[in-house]
């Protein structure tokens, strides 16, 4: 193999997370890794969230909580297995209730509350941290020992890794008895009873979201309350999870100034939170064959041509991204992994076949 | 080409569209050409870290407002301080918000209340453009989160109008909500690209939001098409190279795009007035800082060498 960091991440790690801006192939690119990963004999689990569902359509990987095979041809002599899950909020959501909650009695009143309701379905919640709880579920699951770990598509990439200390700050002091406890009383005893600190404190957000709201609210946390310590407590396991020798991170950009802004960013945070990344990834770059028959077409049509013109910006831009981002990555991290590149495709990758393609070629990649 | 000039008479434009298909780079242009139109105009993103400001050579200066060139400004609303905004300037409840939500427990305990966030986003988009005293903006364009996002955003003020919720949060939801539904002050432009995955998600998505989004679907802007060239297909024609196969089969690939994405709005307008659809130029590499006139010129449909889309 070409790329040593490759071989060294499909070899030897336990746990790979894709990090990159939104719409810069880190989905696929996940697939991508994960067969290579059973191409060098690993059983992989893939979890990804691909709001789109399009490529986990085409490769029949079903939306929810469970894994499903990949079904790869025996042809191809692939040693290892894939198996993928698309996930899906609320299906990842209700199995942390079931897991967490203290009988299956109040599990499936949590299930049935409205506040329950709305937040694990309508409204955006927090995906990112039920990946991670994904993440930690399938680590004590002796049948992987490979789990490939997509994030979601957003500017806020780098929250996912710092989710699972977001409760931890909730439960200090056992923050939620003080607070909602009173309240959760005064819906049964009227708000006169309020007189603490933390029921004053209460009766001020009830003056801005109403006060039968918040009693619903109350009485929804009090029912998760152990579900919420459950949370907590993988929290607790995923940091040390993320922290392992094994758990290796790949940034994944396109050569524009914008994606490599936010690469950029995304370096310097996971060094800011002790982290690496052990590959660096340009996707959608000009094919090397194109690149070097460029030189050879005469100025004279470069200028009159709008695609040739542009085709010449596109290449001196991508080199200076390139070097500018490799550069930025060493630094962050005092030693930057050597950058990685796949060409552009005329086609979105839509089929097996083509990311199998897409592997190879990254196989085969050894930089420029 | 994009004509902009329907959209100038907003107070409020929504650009929205997958990530990495160009939506900042719409809404710089959108509100350079507005500025340079003589509107006074903010761009507006909801993001960890600046995108704008950067794409106009600013440094990322965090949650404050900082100015571009005359008459146009940026601004990166943070969960953190439009929680403060939101509660002292929106609700007006100064006190309120320093004795209680300045708590750190409280913060902490409201970051969970579903559906929040989003409605004070909206909330404080709707002080910006419409309530705030002074120099309010003749234009806000708002680079809104990617598809999935935006749907969750656009949807929250009906979740909450429908949940249990009370007080001054669901009568200034209402509020907000009178607002977006407005078609005279505010429109969704959807962004996307000539690729084939990315249009069959535009065309399973804007039904959906079309179906849910109190804000009108305005227009659709699809970046990165190939201008004509004449030059190319000759080339193409009497000496194929890699390079001509390489651009003759993207251009391929992006007509057979447009036209599934064309066959798609058609599908949507049925029954209703045709949505316009724009145009705009593949420039091969955006380089930064955008210089002055970028925004018109690139919403005019000037490619690369002069060609137009």
């Amino acid at each position: 193999m070409a790329n040593q960091d490759l071989e060294d991440v499909l070899t030897k790690s336990r746990i790979l997370v894709l990090l990159g801006a939104g719409g810069v192939g880190k989905t696929t690119t996940s697939i991508v890794m994960a067969l290579l990963g059973a191409k060098a004999g690993r059983r992989v689990a893939l979890l990804s969230i691909d709001p789109a569902r399009r490529l986990a359509t085409a490769l029949g990987i079903p939306l929810g909580n469970s894994l499903e095979r990949l079904k790869i041809p025996a042809a191809l002599g692939i040693s290892g297995s894939v198996d993928a899950a698309m996930l899906d909020q609320k299906a990842v959501f209700d199995a942390m209730v079931y897991r967490h909650a203290p009988s299956p009695r109040v599990a499936s009143r949590i299930l049935a509350h409205p506040v329950y309701k709305a937040a694990s379905t309508n409204l955006s919640g927090p995906l990112e941290y039920m990946a991670l709880a994904k993440l930690q579920e399938l680590t004590e699951d002796a049948r992987y020992d490979l789990i490939v770990l997509d994030t979601p598509p957003d500017t806020h990439a780098l929250d996912f890794l710092a989710r699972p200390n977001v409760l931890s700050g909730f439960m200090e002091n056992r923050v939620m008895s003080w607070l909602i406890k009173p309240f959760a009383l005064a819906g049964r005893f009227g708000l006169g009873r309020l007189v603490g600190m933390g029921e004053k404190l209460m009766g001020g957000i009830a003056k801005v979201t109403g006060v039968s709201a918040l009693r619903s609210f109350a009485d929804f946390l009090v029912l998760m309350q152990e579900v919420i310590e459950g949370f907590h407590q993988s929290g607790e396991k995923i940091v040390k999870l993320l922290h392992r020798q094994d758990t290796r991170f790949m940034l994944v950009t396109v050569p524009t100034l914008a994606a490599a802004r936010s690469a950029s960013n995304i370096a310097t945070e996971l060094a800011a939170l002790g982290y690496r990344a052990s590959l660096l990834l340009f996707n959608r770059c000009v094919p090397a064959p194109v690149r070097t028959d460029f030189a050879t077409v005469p100025m004279s049509l470069k200028e009159r041509s709008p695609a040739l013109t542009g085709l010449g910006y596109k290449l001196a831009g991508e080199e200076r991204v390139v070097a500018a981002l490799a550069a930025r990555v060493a630094t962050a991290q005092a030693e930057g992994p050597t950058p990685l590149f796949l060409a552009d495709r005329e086609h979105d990758v839509g089929s097996l076949e083509a990311l199998l393609e897409l592997g190879d070629e990254l196989e085969r990649a050894a930089g420029r | 080409m994009l004509d902009p000039t329907p959209f100038f008479t907003k107070k409020l434009l929504l650009v929205t569209g997958k990530g990495g298909i160009g939506k900042s780079l719409v809404t710089a242009a959108l509100g350079q050409l507005a500025a340079e139109r003589g509107l006074r105009t903010l761009l507006v993103e909801n993001a960890s870290q600046d995108q704008l400001g950067p794409l106009f050579g600013l440094p990322a200066l965090g949650h404050q407002e900082s100015q571009i060139q005359p008459q146009l400004s940026c601004l990166n609303i943070g969960s953190e301080e439009n929680f403060r905004e939101y509660v002292v300037k929106y609700l007006g409840q100064r006190m309120l918000y320093e004795t209680v939500f300045s708590n750190r427990l409280v913060k902490s305990f409201m970051s969970t209340v579903p559906g929040l966030a989003e409605v004070m986003l909206l909330g404080r988009l709707f002080y910006i453009a419409e309530l705030k005293e002074g120099e309010r903006p003749d234009l806000v364009v708002f680079d809104a989160p990617a598809s999935g996002h935006f749907m969750s955003l656009m949807t929250t003020p009906d979740a909450v109008l429908k949940s249990s919720l009370g007080g001054p949060l669901v009568r200034e939801t209402e509020r907000v909500n009178g607002f977006l539904a407005s078609p005279d002050k505010c429109a969704v432009l959807y962004v996307t690209v000539p690729e084939d995955l990315v249009v069959s998600e535009a065309v399973e998505f804007l039904p959906r939001l079309a179906a849910a989004s109190p804000a009108r679907l305005g227009g659709v802007v699809v970046n990165r098409v190939p201008a004509p060239d004449p030059v190319l297909d000759e080339l193409a024609l009497q000496h194929p190279t890699p390079v001509s196969i390489y651009l003759e089969e993207r251009r391929a690939a992006a007509r057979e795009a447009l036209q599934t994405l064309r066959l798609g709005l058609d599908e949507l307008a049925r029954g209703s007035a045709a949505l316009a659809l724009a145009t705009l130029p593949e420039l091969g590499f955006i380089d930064e800082p955008l210089g002055r006139g970028f925004g018109e010129r690139f919403l005019a449909g000037r490619g690369p060498a002069g060609g137009e889309v």
